[in-house]
């Protein structure tokens, strides 16, 4: 299991580097942090390598515990790349690497001591040691020193992660992105909780309390259950972090294909009442973009259109038919809901298309526009959402039809007049 | 003209964010005039247009329809602003306003030129409206899809999904 998941998921890191990598399309260029998030993706995979059994075996047979200094090295070096990406997320380059100097300085300064803290205890005062595993509370200063350097680096770094993540979550306007931080913020979490084992390991072990009993390799991934600090909390964190950064990115052209989608379907649905409304008012239309086919210049035009032909209609807009189809819809039950009006609005448009078409003599006091202000935030999803569900009424509605039919019946043409 | 329309944009997109508000649009093209551009929402039902731009020596002044809805004052806004960027003087002068227009009361006789957004069969009036059309395709973009080329944090950070 341990094998599989420290070479498996090294493996998803390499292959989601590989999609940063990737060349893009129509010679986009790559984003500013592609760098950055490469480096931190293939940080990670070295990192986590380096938990495999078969490199810890290798790396203590050259001198006792030899894979914890190697593992941990790398962990801080995965850490601050972390650091380095959100550097270059929040910064200019030139400004990114000047602040990232200080802590890749803090880092080599940490690993040195880490290093020197190491080779300075004796093999069999080190962790994996019988001494030091039963007299763990007269462990060598050094090793403490060791601890403190790796958690304060890795501390700082994970802090740092969990706070921007979880600040930006909220900020991005995609919903996707936000679950996305959101996960990589919860697996900064899992590695500070992590990080806080570690502490109060280190602090229990001085006061020759034994908080985590086991041996010095995890059997499974909550077994000695130590290992659920040690092994599997970074283990989960970094691959919720992984999972955060990378799904929505795949998820990405999949939520675009979509969206051209919906535009090209609501375009198609205004289509009723577009064909009406310019037929009556075709100064509306803009000829010069006929040739543009995508959907959402299309859909763009369309709702443009539609509203221009709609408010040329203006004077034709009755308020008697606004009144009959006001009560039509109260009578079913429908007032006060979107689809209600929705359907006053159509009715009020049909009779405003046909007086034109017949040439009704316009309204002394004409009937305002529906504004469905509530419904309509002022882009073009909430504006073209009101005016397909005004064009599906329009098509469909037996109000709108009698609306059309009382209009036919009614109105006096402006020449009569 | 939709070439000539794309690189008048390109102009003006430097001078704004990823995503833009009308009012920083307004910002920017009065910036890139050199001249303050006032914008006003007016009651325009009954008149011959919905969005006026009335060119003087010192100033721009847009007006457009209230009564519709925000999408379209903001196609209405930006097709007078695509007027101011593309240079155009107007196609009519005060005298041509009809007297018995509630507008001709509300325009300054010392107005330079007037552009009135009716229909598109002048060539002034489909290059704005194409403009237009260009401008607010840009925003609702901006919307929908981060920076290409993302320029502050924030943009950054939306790019990097993609």
């Amino acid at each position: 299991m341990i094998r599989l998941i420290t070479l498996g998921l090294p493996a998803l890191l390499v292959a989601a580097a590989l999609f940063w990598i990737r060349p893009r399309r129509n010679g986009q260029a790559r984003p500013a942090h592609s760098g950055s998030t490469i480096t931190m993706l293939l940080a990670w995979a070295v990192a986590i390598v380096g938990f495999h059994p078969g490199v810890q075996e290798a790396a203590d047979s050259v001198t006792r515990d030899l894979a914890k200094l190697a593992s941990n090295a790398l962990m801080l070096i995965a850490s601050v790349s972390v650091v380095s990406w959100l550097m270059f997320l929040n910064h200019e380059q030139v400004e990114a690497r000047r602040r990232l100097r200080p802590r890749l300085a803090f880092l080599g300064v940490a690993v040195a001591v880490m290093t020197a803290a190491f080779f300075s205890v004796p093999a069999d005062r080190r962790w994996s040691s019988e001494f030091t595993n039963t007299h763990w509370g007269q462990a060598p200063v050094l090793l403490h020193v060791y601890t403190l350097a790796y958690v304060l680096v890795m501390g700082h770094a994970t802090y740092d992660c969990l706070t921007q993540t979880w600040r930006r979550s909220s900020q991005s306007p995609w919903r996707v992105h936000r679950a996305g931080l959101r996960g990589a913020a919860i697996g900064c979490f899992f590695v500070l909780l992590y990080l806080a084992y570690k502490v109060v390991n280190a602090g229990a072990s001085i006061a020759g309390v034994e908080l985590f009993p086991g041996g010095p390799r995890c059997t499974t991934l909550v077994t000695p259950y130590r290992c659920a600090f040690s092994f599997t909390a970074p283990l989960l964190g970094v691959l919720l972090i992984t999972a955060g950064l990378t799904v929505p990115a795949l998820l990405w052209p999949a939520a675009k294909m979509l969206r051209r989608r919906w535009e090209r379907k609501t375009a198609q649905d205004l289509l009723p009442l577009w064909t009406d409304v310019t037929a009556v008012r075709p100064q509306v239309i803009l000829r010069a973009v006929v040739v543009e086919t995508d959907p959402d210049v299309v859909l763009h035009r369309r709702v443009v259109e539609v509203c221009d032909g709609i408010l040329d209609l203006d004077n034709h807009r009755s308020r008697a038919i606004e009144r009959m189809a006001t009560e039509a819809v109260e009578r079913r039950g429908q007032a006060g809901t979107a689809t209600g009006a929705a359907i006053v609005e159509a009715a009020v448009v049909a009779a405003a298309i046909e007086a034109a078409r017949t040439d009704a003599r316009e309204q002394d006091d004409p009937a305002p526009q529906a504004t469905g202000e509530s419904a309509r935030a002022g882009d073009l999803r909430a504006e073209a959402l009101w005016l397909r569900s005004v064009s599906q009424q329009y098509a469909n509605n037996d109000i709108v039809r009698t609306a059309v039919a009382v209009q036919r019946q009614a109105a006096p043409t402006a020449t009569a007049a | 003209m939709h070439a000539a329309c794309e690189n008048r944009l390109s102009d003006l997109l430097p001078l704004l964010p990823h995503r833009f508000s009308e009012e920083e649009l307004v910002q920017a093209v009065s910036t890139l005039i050199g001249r303050p551009i006032y914008v006003e929402a007016r009651d325009m039902r009954g008149n011959f247009a919905c969005g006026l731009r009335e060119r003087y020596s010192d100033r721009e002044v847009i007006s457009f329809e209230i009564h519709t809805s925000p999408l379209h004052r903001s196609q209405i806004i930006c097709h007078e602003l695509a007027h101011i960027l593309c240079g155009h003087k107007g196609s009519i002068s005060y005298a041509d306003i009809p007297s018995d227009e509630e507008l001709a009361d509300m325009i300054d006789w010392s107005v330079l030129g007037i552009s009135a957004r009716t229909s598109y069969e002048e060539q002034d009036e489909q290059e704005a409206e194409l403009m237009a059309s260009l401008i607010v395709q840009r925003m609702y973009r901006a919307t929908v899809m981060p920076a290409q080329r993302p320029a502050a944090a924030d943009e950054r950070w939306n790019a990097m999904f993609t």
